[in-house]
């Protein structure tokens, strides 16, 4: 009889531990495509000014796009180099999202977890028409 | 001379085997041995998340290493041309020196820069085609506790990019 409670609990926490893991893998693929969205998004920009908040906003959208929270998904971006916005630049955009301690399906998660991070780095096309400067990469 | 009718008697009791049931019970000797298998079962569906969630991570170790070779191959294809031909009017070509250079450094700054299970494969397939290979090893979650089993599987991607006039 008490094989019944004890294959009970090995059974639940076996899909809480599988439901988790799942949540993890499932948040990673949605802030790879949020991290490579931006950064199409930073470099395909009219101009520098625009470029951040062309980013974050495409950001936001992919990851609505994937059912998550759009307000929870932190955007940074970074010039490797350290040249402003213009050609030939490279950009590194990096995405994080966080992710529950312990996740239900169906019913939410609770407790701090961990931060799923996930970058992409694009370079301004060097030879796109409307920006100003050489080409020099 | 009448002779006097017999009562019948009750039927005697059928004689019981030794071992066979006990008053009115059917099944007493084998009551809850299906609940032993419970804790099989539990196991059984435990390893099968177990092998999910592997499956998954290696699924999205891949994802990673195909987006990471179309960034290259993107990169390859824009920053890999020749630009004095360019500028002299003569068409798009790619130079290979330039191409291999931007498969580095778009590599460089991916996050499988670390992971890669060797250098990157790069082909110049036609004048304005480039396409980069890579390969990388993905650790297994729970695999790894299996004995025998070596706890990583190899992935390979390849992405194709071609620069073009918009």
């Amino acid at each position: 009889m008490e094989a019944l409670p004890f294959g009970l609990l090995i059974f639940v926490a076996g899909s809480l531990l599988a439901a988790s893991a799942w949540a993890v893998v499932d948040v990673k693929l949605a802030v790879e495509a949020a991290a490579r969205e931006a950064a199409r998004a930073y470099v395909e920009a009219p101009d520098a000014s625009s470029a951040p908040e062309a980013a974050r906003r495409r950001a936001r959208e992919t990851i609505a796009g994937h059912g998550r929270d759009a307000d929870r998904v932190a955007v940074e971006v970074d010039h490797p180099d350290g040249r402003p916005w213009a050609r030939c630049v490279r950009v590194v955009v990096t995405a994080t999202y966080p992710v529950p301690a312990i996740t239900v399906p169906w019913v939410g998660g609770w407790g701090d977890g961990l931060d799923v991070t996930s970058s992409h780095s694009e370079v301004i096309d060097p030879y796109r028409a409307g920006l100003a400067g050489e080409a020099a990469c | 001379m009448l002779t006097p009718s017999v009562p019948a008697r009750p039927a005697r009791p059928a004689r019981r085997e030794p071992g066979g049931p006990v008053g009115g019970d059917r099944v007493g000797g084998e009551r809850g041995s299906v609940l032993m298998l419970m804790p099989a079962a539990v196991l059984v569906v435990v390893v099968l998340s177990a092998l999910t969630v592997d499956l998954a991570v290696v699924h999205l170790g891949r994802a990673r290493l195909v987006h990471a070779a179309e960034a290259a191959a993107n990169d390859a294809a824009t920053v890999g041309l020749d630009e004095a031909r360019l500028r002299a009017g003569q068409g798009l070509r790619l130079d290979e020196a330039r191409v291999e250079r931007a498969v580095q450094a778009s590599l460089a700054a991916s996050d499988v820069a670390g992971a890669l299970a060797g250098p990157p494969r790069v082909v110049v397939l036609s004048p304005t085609a480039v396409q980069v290979e890579l390969a990388m090893e993905v650790r297994y979650v729970f695999a790894q506790a299996i004995p025998g089993s070596n706890g990583s599987a190899r992935v390979v991607a390849r992405a194709t990019a071609t620069a073009d006039r918009r």
